[in-house]
């Protein structure tokens, strides 16, 4: 019996069990239900994926399969000083971010419940959550300004308060240029990261709070001692997606730099869109995306294992 | 003398507390918003105000740049509007789909399937990148509101299945029960009972989804080879400045592009921040 489908509770309900129309259609409306889903995820996900490492190991021109290759591919991949150029600074560019995101947004979580008003709290999240909705390339284009050259607003305020020499093209020197992408969006504030803080840090039970008052803790010592354990978890989760994020990067490069000047602020995302789209080699731009793959499977297995090493997870 | 000296009560201390938070918040904030206010301020200036005036607004308004940049970006809003009204309408119809078989149904292979497409969670777009797109190329969607919606759509619908199973394992099983028991069928029970219960989870479901839609950069350039058909993200990105250009016109640009969408979660401000939180 337990076998045959069905609601959970019809399922109990239907002992004395009658073969009727309507008992036909319990029996298989969970899969009626998912088979346009199923359908929808096979031909527009799990093909695509499939076919990526497939084609990762041929010579392919987006029409037909020239010639079966092997891994050639990626030890091209590893021989070509762009592609390990942009390796690099996804690894710097990813841990910046990482890092000055998280901070950003977890201090300002804390400046946010700080006040025990309901009403300044939902202001200030409204604040910094409504320009979430600026399209991501008028952000990146709005920076594109701010950093440049001839007119741009960081230059010009360098200006105004009289340290016209540090004035520099922030993204067109090679000194600067991973930098400047990296600080795009300062204070990092309107994201995702900043609202999950607020949430989880409104969502820590009140007797742990009365406990450390008792204790005589102060405002720091709450921070360190009560808030960032409790976080554990949302802090966690936020680093794997920031982390997966960062991995991917091509919008700096599409909208910003181009990946230079030179090789500085090359990527792996950006490789894939060249090799593909400007130079056809679709079996090489797949292999990169398996290898950005491997990456960034490598990195979430590990920021998350660091959540279960000698952790006391408390209520997450 | 106060009462509180003659009682010799404590000064109150220095409220460090609040003035910290606020200071910090207010410096957030004002550096968060300025670029967009400085953006707005720009699109409403002349060439020759933007060099007289370049930190704030001047006055008159100068609204010639938005009469400028409209026909060409107008388009780009329309496109977006269907492009993404599309894919939020079946995102939601697959995510309740999928969201209500797992969370009200027990069915063998439920786990395996489940786990199967919450793998692709892990599956980043750059890898899919270049077979989906032969794949569209050859179903001939190219330049097409199908080569955008349905693979965005197959995207966004994991997530959205996932948060919808939730939603509905946390609903009461004696509310499906109960109208069962009055004789409704599975169907009329999924109708009336499942998809109003539902509301507030698609909520959530469809503000990542818009954000997602409206965001994206990366696909519809590749997708989309004629200018006309371009959502608003990428149009953004054909009104770019070097030296000589008129910013004000940039800048409307940009401003216009921008404002569908913070009009309608103005509107919604309130059930924006909770579908957020909801995440």
């Amino acid at each position: 019996m337990s076998s045959v489908s069905g609601s959970v509770e019809a399922s109990r309900t239907r002992t004395g069990e009658r073969r009727s129309a309507s008992s036909y259609v319990n029996k298989y409306l969970p899969w009626i239900l998912l088979a346009p889903v199923l359908v929808h995820l096979i031909i527009f996900r799990y093909v695509p994926t499939f076919a990526a490492f497939f084609y990762s190991l041929t010579d392919w021109d987006g029409i037909r399969i020239r010639r079966f290759l092997g891994l050639r591919n990626f030890e091209d991949l590893f021989n070509d000083y762009v592609f390990l150029e942009g390796l690099k600074n996804m690894v710097i560019y990813t841990s910046l971010r990482v890092v000055l995101l998280i901070t950003f947004a977890f201090l300002a979580a804390e400046f946010v419940i700080s006040f025990k008003s309901a009403t300044v709290r939902t202001f200030w999240k409204i604040v910094f959550v409504l320009p979430m909705v600026v399209p991501l390339s008028v952000i990146y284009l709005l920076w594109g300004f701010i950093l440049a050259p001839q007119n741009g607003m960081l230059n010009s305020l360098l200006e105004a308060i009289g340290l016209a020499d540090m004035a520099r093209p922030w993204l067109g020197s090679s000194a600067t240029a991973l930098f400047s992408i990296a600080f795009v969006q300062f204070p990092f504030i309107s994201g995702l990261s900043f609202i999950v803080f607020v949430s989880a840090l409104e969502g820590i039970p009140k007797d742990v709070l009365d406990a450390c008052e008792i204790e005589g803790c102060g405002r720091l010592r709450r921070v360190f001692e009560v808030d960032i354990p409790m976080l554990r978890g949302s802090l966690i989760f936020i680093a794997v997606l920031l982390v997966l994020s960062g991995i991917q990067a091509v919008e700096p490069q599409l909208v910003l730099t181009k990946g230079g000047p030179g090789t500085a602020t090359e990527s792996p995302g950006w490789y894939v869109y060249r090799a593909a789209f400007q130079y056809g080699e679709f079996g090489l731009a797949a292999a990169a995306g398996v290898v950005m793959v491997i990456v960034g499977l490598v990195f979430s297995y590990y920021t998350v294992r660091a959540r279960y090493k000698g952790a006391y997870d408390v209520g997450q | 003398m106060s009462v509180s000296d003659a009682v010799g009560v404590r000064r109150p201390r220095f409220p460090w507390s609040l003035v910290v938070p606020t200071a910090g918040l207010v410096f957030f904030a004002i550096v968060t918003w300025y670029p967009f206010i400085f953006m707005l301020a720009t699109s409403l200036k002349t060439r020759q105000q933007f060099f007289e005036s370049y930190w704030w607004f001047t006055f008159p308004f100068d609204w010639m740049n938005y009469v400028e940049v409209w026909p060409r970006v107008s388009r780009a809003v329309l496109n977006s509007l269907l492009y993404s009204s599309l894919t939020l309408a079946l995102t939601l119809f697959m995510s309740l789909l999928g969201g209500y078989a797992f969370g009200r149904f027990n069915f063998r292979g439920k786990d395996l399937i489940f786990l199967a497409i919450l793998m692709l969670l892990m599956v980043p777009g750059i890898l899919t990148i270049v077979p989906l797109f032969v794949q569209i190329r050859q179903f001939g969607f190219m330049n097409t509101w199908a080569a955008l919606v349905f693979p965005w759509t197959g995207f966004e619908m994991v997530f959205g299945i996932y948060l919808m199973r939730l939603f509905f394992e946390r609903l009461p099983r004696e509310l499906f029960h109960a109208a069962r028991v009055e004789g409704a069928s599975e169907w009329k029970v999924l109708v009336f009972v499942a998809i109003p219960l539902a509301l507030p989870g698609l909520g959530s479901v469809a503000i990542i989804d818009l954000l997602f839609t409206w965001n994206d950069l990366i696909w519809p350039i590749v997708t989309m080879s004629d200018q006309s058909n371009l959502p608003v993200g990428p149009t953004a990105l054909l009104f770019r400045g070097n030296e000589n250009v008129d910013y004000g016109a940039i800048f409307a640009a940009y401003v216009t592009i921008s404002a569908p969408l913070i009009i309608v979660f103005s509107l919604f401000t309130r059930q924006f921040l909770r579908g957020i939180e909801g995440i």
